[in-house]
């Protein structure tokens, strides 16, 4: 039964293994294939002609190539979440259970409503949509929008979080051989033979390249066996690997080569990513043969020569059963006799060149079919697959010549595969035969072999895959070893030569319509015509204007007929038209490889602090801060979030509670020269700070725009104590050593990261100092001992702790340092402390709140564009000493007007919100924004929404006229503003 | 991803970096508003070797100068930057 609806498949012969069969879907309907079938070989097997439509047209399109380069058989695999859209069916290596569908069509591809478009396909040419949708303004995002993203677009985007696992591998090795073809087999086996490390990689399932596409006998076994033997030599051998079913899809700096290992069906992991660095690479891509451009070159049916003969020989099919052969040089004749061995009834072949042209080995070939010399084709027919060609003499003679057949076997030359080349910025020329080829030597590093390097024929590959091996090993330093070179039994292919030149110029295509030059965008080369015309001659220009080579096959095909078209419109040659820039990745990459490991909790690494665990036994809330896990609230049972930060706030503002502070930057700046280093370093005067003082201040960058702020205390003569914010710690850090160790290095100064030696807590409120003379019995709390801004060091239970009377809520406080391993032991005996006072730790949105009805800049206010003058911290910055960043600080652009100030906002009825990053206007003037919120909360303490904002300094503004507006959320709100701080201006409660 | 000889860890992955511009001398604190706006915002772009400044952060911490080539990436000479070459 399995066999049976396999009706195309070939009786014997081919690399398949027909007692393996597996079933798959297409479009709902069963159907089995075999093991080692790709799913473009499968539904070959299986007589399924049309597999998807274009892009643009709705025209069916069938199988046309074997590889990354195919532009038509585009589908989508597997279901739901785990669903893949825009695979290349001829890179799916079949597996049981696989379920595939069509793109781009409805209801079905065989009746798709979609390919009326093709009706109008005069309308849509290039630049269609340019021109199009111009005006009205007012219909693009209602009407034009839609309709645009309704009809554009290849396949779905999966739902729901995919199941796959991918993951990520490092490699490092001496040599790095990309394809397993011939050339690549014959330099990694001399290079395994050296005892080098070395990695072999292969996009396909199987070693041998084209050695399994064809005939051909090496040392007197079948291609395909002595290429899987030799692959298996070579992976044997110590330190080298075998990578198949994994591409090469990008050649980055500095010998970086990302791998994609595709592992359908096979174990857990989906997909990997190798990320190779070889001190050595060879490239050894091969060659991809063009097609040529004709009216209605894209019907199924029409394939790559060279397609058409691995279907035959790798997979066993039978691609068609009259067939012709459309070639413009001499290796369209070799094909001949692998069509016949399929029983293939070969029609007729077309050759562009006249008589006199055709080499005469070709012709050698030839027996009982016509070989119409120097005809062109001039249109095809068939609905859903090809059925007649119309071919003509090019003489422009009207003589024609009809012949019935369903497949058409194009070979238009060869053009090598030097894409990863060009992903380091190596242009590309062509040579006299107009194969693509390096401008200039691959540079240091990378070797060119086999046919990627122009070289045509197999023994010659064998040759250049050695040679090149020799280039390795030299530039490694290392001995050549002796190995003989295989043998080749029979040397039976057509070398490429004699072409007539580029596929297209058969053909005046200036006249033609459906003369596809890009099959998956559905360019034509009416298209690129037009687009010259219009100005769009430049290459780069016309690629974007036509969209020629932006489809997921990169114009692996089109690209060298668009080239070619626009030299001849243009009577340019080939160089000066150039070539587009070929961008990574090779083929397209799923972003779960991209993404690997590092998605959900493992998208980057976090941090803990020494009292996670507390926060976790209090029941809090926590989310992620930056990298920092940390409390949200802690809410008590039934509490909502909002009575939480509540009851926190109030909790601080009439008794007394307590925050984790470890988040903060902490460091040590040591030395005799310290004082002078954090002079410069920051704003505002610090050389005057006693020991046991502390003080705020404030660092700018070297454009005097606010870098951080933070707290400078002075522990002893030569020891500070300074803090950075939780989100600037880093960029401070890296900051003060680079002025130290780039900047000044004459001073005797150490810095030192002390952020991870702290546990730290900030007691707050009106009892902070009753429980924290019962946390450090040791220290005189007194308000005379320890007053505002004082700093002490002390101990906390036999350890050394150090206390900070240092305010962020706005009411009596302390910050008390133990080391990081004694912060449990510091929690709860503050939480004892305080007990009787009703003591309870509060979250970061409490903190956010009283920072806000205080007044006190945060990261959302010193955003990298802030001037201290427009924070209102303009009287810190001191005008005697010199410090980083005075001389831009006092320029008059960071003084001007039209600069922006800190304000405070409430809303004009005090009870609507205002919304958080909502952008003030004035009145009705909504297309100028005089500033924007940067912190909004509702105030428990004064029972009404207040926020900070950046304001604009405007004489335009009227009483009354002020709104924040956020169409985001869509609300308006009347605001006022209020002067700053919204609580306790006069600081009496924090200096109690 | 670039490999930047680290002169006290070796050659180490860009990923462990971060990039602190071109190593190029800043005008004192004292100097005036022009030469602070020339020295940070009139830099050369050559197109070819130049002089950079990276932060070995997830290594040695410390700052390095290393000479970069901007079309080919080639990167040479890890130093110190207290050391002026």
């Amino acid at each position: 039964m399995t066999a049976k609806s396999q009706t195309r498949r070939l009786a014997q012969g081919g690399l398949v293994d027909r007692t393996r069969p597996l079933a798959f879907t297409f479009n709902g309907r069963a159907f089995y294939g075999c093991k080692g079938d790709t799913l473009a070989s499968a539904l070959m097997a299986n007589g399924i002609d049309v597999v998807a439509r274009s892009l643009k047209y709705h025209r069916p399109r069938g199988i046309m190539t074997d590889g990354p380069e195919e532009p038509n058989a585009v589908v989508t695999v597997g279901e739901g979440s785990s669903r893949t859209p825009n695979l290349k069916a001829t890179e799916v290596v079949l597996h049981d259970g696989l379920v595939a569908r069509s793109q781009n069509c409805w209801p079905s591809v065989n009746h798709d409503v979609g390919a009326v478009a093709g009706l109008a396909a005069p309308l849509l040419g290039a630049g269609f949509y340019y021109k199009t949708f111009m005006a009205p303004r007012g219909a693009w995002p209602r009407l034009y929008e839609r309709l645009i993203r309704h009809a554009a677009g290849l396949g779905r985007a999966p739902e729901g979080h995919d199941p796959g696992i991918y993951e990520h591998r490092h490699s490092q090795c001496d040599v790095l051989i990309v394809g397993a073809g011939p050339a690549g087999l014959a330099a990694a086996r001399l290079l395994a033979r050296a005892g080098l490390r070395l990695v072999l990689c292969d996009e396909r399932s199987r070693p041998g390249g084209s050695l399994t596409g064809a005939m051909q006998c090496i040392d007197g076994e079948a291609g395909s066996a002595w290429a899987r033997q030799t692959a298996g030599d070579i992976a044997a051998s110590p330190g080298a690997s075998v990578l198949l079913d994994t591409c090469a899809v990008w050649l980055g700096d500095h010998q970086l080569v990302s791998l994609v290992e595709r592992r359908p069906g096979a174990g857990s992991v989906a997909e990997r990513l190798w990320l190779v660095r070889p001190r050595q690479i060879v490239l050894a891509t091969g060659a991809i043969e063009r097609p040529v451009c004709f009216p209605g070159n894209d019907r199924p049916g029409i394939m790559l020569a060279s397609a058409a003969v691995a279907y035959i020989h790798r997979y066993a099919v039978a691609p068609g059963k009259r067939a012709v052969i459309h070639t413009n040089n001499d290796s369209g004749y070799g094909v001949l006799r692998h069509l016949c061995q399929a029983g293939i009834d070969v029609k007729a072949i077309i050759d562009t060149r006249p008589h006199e042209l055709i080499g005469e080995a070709a012709l050698r070939m030839v027996r009982d079919v016509d070989v119409l010399a120097g005809h062109r084709i001039v249109s095809t027919a068939g609905r859903h697959r090809l059925r007649r060609i119309d071919a003509r003499p090019a003489d422009g003679s009207r003589r024609s010549s009809v012949i019935d057949a369903d497949l058409m076997c194009v070979a238009g030359g060869w053009s090598p595969t030097l894409h990863l080349l060009g992903h380091r910025g190596g242009a590309m020329r062509h040579d006299e035969h107009d194969a693509a080829c390096p401008a200039a030597a691959p540079g240091d590093g990378v070797a060119i072999a086999g046919a990627a390097a122009g070289v045509t024929g197999l023994a010659e590959c064998l040759a250049d895959g050695a040679r090149a091996a020799g280039t390795v090993l030299q530039a490694l330093g290392r001995e050549v070893p002796v190995l003989r070179l295989p043998v080749i039994d029979a040397e039976t292919e057509v070398s490429s030569g004699n072409p007539t030149g580029p596929s297209c110029r058969s053909l005046d295509v200036r006249q033609q319509r459906a003369a596809f030059v890009d099959l998956q965008n559905d360019v034509t080369a009416q298209d690129l015509m037009r687009a010259v015309d219009e100005g769009y001659g430049a290459i780069e220009h016309l690629k974007r204007y036509t969209t020629s080579g932006m489809g997921t096959d990169q114009g692996k095909l089109g690209n060298l007929m668009t080239i070619d078209i626009v030299a001849e419109v243009t009577g340019q040659p080939f160089e000066k038209v150039g070539h587009t820039t070929f961008r990574p990745p090779y083929t397209p990459v799923t972003l779960g490889t991209l993404v690997g490991h590092a998605r959900g909790e493992h998208l980057f690494p976090t941090r803990q602090t020494p009292f996670h665990h507390r926060h976790l036994a209090e029941g809090a809330l926590m989310e992620l801060a930056g990298s920092w896990h940390y409390p949200k609230c802690y809410p008590r049972d039934g509490e909502t979030l909002d009575a939480a930060i509540e009851r926190e706030v109030r909790t601080v503002r009439n008794a007394v509670g307590f925050v984790d502070m470890s988040t903060l930057g902490r460091f040590e700046i040591l030395g005799p020269d310290a004082g002078i280093f954090l002079e410069r370093a920051y704003a505002n005067r610090l050389s005057t700070l006693g020991e046991g003082r502390c003080r705020y201040a404030l660092m700018l960058r070297e454009d005097g725009v606010v870098l951080d702020d933070g707290t400078v205390a002075r522990m002893t003569t030569d020891c500070w104590h300074v803090t950075a914010s939780t989100a600037h710690a880093g960029d401070v850090w890296r900051h003060l050593e680079r002025l130290r160790q780039v900047e000044w290095p004459e001073l005797h100064v150490r810095l030192v990261d002390v952020g991870e030696q702290w546990a730290g807590l900030a007691i707050a409120g009106p009892r902070a100092r009753d429980v924290l003379a019962a946390v450090a019995p040791e220290l005189d709390v007194s308000p005379e001992a320890l007053p505002f801004l004082g700093c002490r060091e002390t101990a906390f239970d036999g350890v050394r702790a150090r206390v900070f009377r240092i305010s962020y809520s706005g009411e009596l406080g302390y910050e008390v340092y133990v080391g990081a391993r004694h912060g449990d032991r510091l929690w709860d005996a503050v939480a004892a402390a305080g007990t009787s006072f009703g003591i309870a730790p509060y979250g970061v949105e409490a903190l956010d709140v009283m920072r806000i009805e205080k007044g006190h800049c945060a990261g959302s206010e010193f955003d990298g564009r802030s001037t201290p003058a427009e924070l209102g911290l303009g009287r810190m910055i001191k005008r005697d000493e010199p410090f980083l960043g005075r001389a831009l600080v006092h320029s008059p652009a960071r003084q001007h007007s039209f600069r922006q100030r800190l304000v405070g906002l409430v809303s004009t009825d005090r009870r609507t919100p205002i919304p958080r990053g909502a952008i003030l206007v004035a009145g009705t003037q909504r297309s100028r924004a005089l500033g924007h919120v940067t912190a909004s909360v509702v105030s428990p303490t004064l029972g009404q929404p207040i926020a900070l904002a950046m304001l604009q300094e405007s004489t335009s503004l009227g009483d009354g006229e002020l709104r924040a507006v956020s169409p985001i959320v869509g609300l308006d709100v009347a605001v006022e503003i209020a002067s700053l701080p919204f609580y306790d201006a006069e600081g009496g409660r924090t200096r109690a | 991803m670039l490999i930047i000889p680290c002169p006290w860890c070796g050659e180490r992955d860009e990923s462990e970096f971060s990039y602190g511009g071109p190593a190029r001398p800043l005008p004192s604190l004292d100097a005036d508003a022009a030469a602070w706006r020339r020295a940070l915002y009139s830099c050369d772009n050559p197109m070819g070797w130049r002089e950079e400044l990276w932060f070995h952060g997830f290594g040695c911490r410390q700052w390095v100068v290393v000479r970069r080539h901007t079309v080919s990436q080639k990167i040479v000479d890890g130093r110190p930057p207290e050391n002026p070459s």
